[in-house]
């Protein structure tokens, strides 16, 4: 899409929607910002006029404009920002790591906000990348959450190996391992990958939220925009098709009996498997420990605080099952 | 033999392990989703293609799994919607209907009732008082006749509710009592104005007709107590008396008959003495005395 030009009347409309005057941001900046947007959103696509206005209208105009001032410097722009917003970018860095650990990236974020860095005399606000697509309390959510993600994985390839002498450095002693049960449980990781590349991607997402991401169903319902018992019976009839589907290819794949059947799905609960990578962390353990718990939630819920309206439903739905 | 139930537990432990290693590997898929996009998706802000692509990709890639369940965990808990109740315009519904209620009661209810009611249920407790002694006094004060102003307008409201409750409500009222129930008010609010609504009402109740028998039953059937104060005159077929302390009434029959006397004030009446047909002194409760010798059309204060 080539330089897109708005219309003047169209511009004037949202500028005022937005008071965007209160901040003294021009009506010639502010159709910057809202080119910059349309040229984002529809980036490699030529949308007609009548899909551009619906997006334009459809943009939290209000805190784009905001953006823009607190970008130029707007004081009155910035007290503003830092009375409403700069308390919501604090609770999230607490709710992230309520140990603070995200604090210092919230600060790092309200610095490069307010445009610490300088490039050619100018200085570049973080808010430039801000489009009015979301609201800007969510995108400074995204932010931080982003960077927060981003730290962690970098600190987990960091980490270092445990020294020679220490206990996690030793090897286990080798059992004595079935040749048959190593068979088994390679043939049930094979079913299982096969079963995953089989769902829709909303279906392995939410599979991926609950397993891997230790989200709670309340959390994957606001995930995805469902309610909680929805996301509670999606999982279930997952879980059921990909029990099926595990149990088709070992019957029919594998060429293996309703004994070797059960005997595999019997071998995955005492021996973890190669991909058992997590039980390799240390530090991993405590984590490890309340997903047990979490993940026989699903089969059979045990207490849990703070999950106690949540289990109803699953316990009853497991019933019916 | 293993139930489907020992195979989900099974199943979930797979799930988790590989889930979970694919998370721990390098786990980005493709080109990972900005922090912009997410949001807008987590806004549910993009078209139905962006957040099917978004969407795609989140199922792939571990690193924007990760970005998404740090953002939802940053996101506060949305706040219920209060439930109907519980909103604070319709919680006050109770309190605000109940309040217009005894407003609007208090309103439509006269202070003063109907004369051909009262009259029966005078009636029926002075023929009722000869075959059975009166109930208890429901309190000390009241068994020593000193029953407070509020107690004994209160006590009349009661009797006057249950009287209008009593009454069919398809029986046409009377115009006298219409005209009956219009005269306290004016005798509260403006005194000045007390005399010529007192002539008014003091006529009313002559030409009304008898009460029907079946009220008369009813009221008795309740047993409502009638706090009577009666005076005889000289001439024994002429007496007087207070009723309930508030109300006067004249008998030229011995009794038979009563007919309503205004009174200029609404306070509270205990004795009368009886001259003659046409001539009466009451005492109110402060003290003072007031006189008629026109058979209640104009009383004077004597003291």
């Amino acid at each position: 899409m080539g330089a897109l030009r708005l219309e003047p009347t169209i511009i004037q409309r949202l500028h005022e929607k937005a008071a965007a005057g209160r901040w003294g941001v021009s009506v010639e900046r502010f159709a910057s910002a809202l080119e910059a947007s349309v040229a984002r959103a529809f980036s490699g696509l030529t949308p007609d006029r009548r899909q551009i206005e619906r997006y334009l209208d459809s943009l939290h105009l209000g805190d784009l404009a905001l953006a823009c001032a607190c970008a130029d410097g707007h004081e009155g722009a910035w007290e503003h920002f830092v009375r409403e917003h700069r308390p919501v970018l604090y609770r999230a860095a607490d709710a992230i790591d309520p140990g603070g650990g995200a604090r210092d990236l919230a600060d790092s974020l309200y610095g490069e906000l307010f445009g610490l860095k300088e490039r050619d005399g100018a200085r570049l606000s973080l808010f430039r990348y801000f489009h009015g697509r979301s609201s800007l309390g969510t995108w400074l959510r995204a932010m931080l959450s982003q960077r927060y993600v981003d730290r962690l994985r970098q600190a987990r390839r960091l980490d270092a190996l445990p020294a020679d002498e220490a206990p996690a450095a030793v090897p286990a002693p080798m059992k004595t391992i079935d040749p048959d049960r190593r068979r088994f449980v390679a043939a049930i990781h094979h079913a299982i990958a096969a079963a995953l590349a089989q769902l829709v991607p909303r279906d392995r997402f939410r599979l991926a939220c609950y397993y891997a991401q230790s989200l709670t169903l309340a959390e994957i319902g606001r995930a995805l925009g469902e309610h909680e018992a929805t996301a509670s019976r999606h999982l279930a009839r997952t879980r059921r098709s990909i029990r099926e589907a595990v149990e088709r290819h070992l019957k029919h794949e594998e060429r293996m009996t309703d004994a070797e059947i059960a005997e595999c799905f019997s071998s995955v609960m005492d021996d973890a498997g190669p991909l058992d990578l997590v039980e390799l962390l240390g530090s991993e353990s405590a984590r490890k420990n309340s997903e047990r718990d979490r993940s026989s939630y699903v089969a059979d819920p045990p207490p849990r605080e703070g999950t106690a309206d949540r289990r109803g439903p699953r316990r009853r739905e497991h019933g019916a099952e | 033999m293993q139930s489907k139930t020992d195979r989900d537990t099974a199943l979930d432990e797979m799930l988790k392990r590989t889930l979970r290693a694919a998370d721990d590997g390098a786990g980005v898929s493709g080109e990972c989703v900005d922090a912009e996009t997410m949001a807008a998706w987590s806004d549910r802000t993009l078209s139905a293609g962006g957040a099917a692509r978004v969407e795609s990709h989140l199922s792939q890639c571990a690193r924007c799994q990760a970005l998404l369940a740090t953002l939802v965990r940053s996101t506060p808990a949305p706040i219920a919607a209060p439930s109907l109740w519980q909103r604070w315009h319709l919680r006050w519904l109770a309190p605000i209907a109940a309040a217009a209620s005894v407003l609007a009661l208090w309103f439509a209810v006269p202070s003063e009732r109907p004369v051909a009611p009262q009259r029966a249920a005078l009636e029926d407790s002075r023929q009722a008082v000869p075959s059975s002694p009166p109930p208890p006094p429901a309190t000390p004060e009241e068994a020593r006749g000193e029953v407070s102003q509020d107690e004994q307008r209160r006590s009349d409201n009661r009797q006057r509710a249950a009287t209008l409750r009593q009454a069919p409500p398809a029986k046409p009222e009377p115009p006298a009592a219409s005209a009956d129930k219009a005269a306290p008010p004016a005798l509260e609010r403006d005194t000045a104005a007390s005399a010529r609504s007192v002539q008014e009402t003091a006529a009313a109740p002559q030409n009304a007709p008898a009460a029907p028998p079946a009220e008369r039953r009813e009221l008795s059937a309740q047993g409502q107590r009638q706090t009577v104060v009666e005076a005889l005159a000289p001439d024994p077929a002429s007496r007087w008396r207070i009723v309930n302390r508030t109300r006067i009434e004249r008998s030229t029959d011995s009794g038979t008959t009563w007919e309503f006397v205004a009174f200029p004030e609404a306070t509270d009446l205990i004795a009368i003495a009886a001259l003659s047909p046409t001539s009466a002194i009451v005492t109110t409760a402060d003290g003072r005395e007031f006189r008629t010798d026109d058979q209640g059309k104009t009383w004077s204060v004597r003291r």
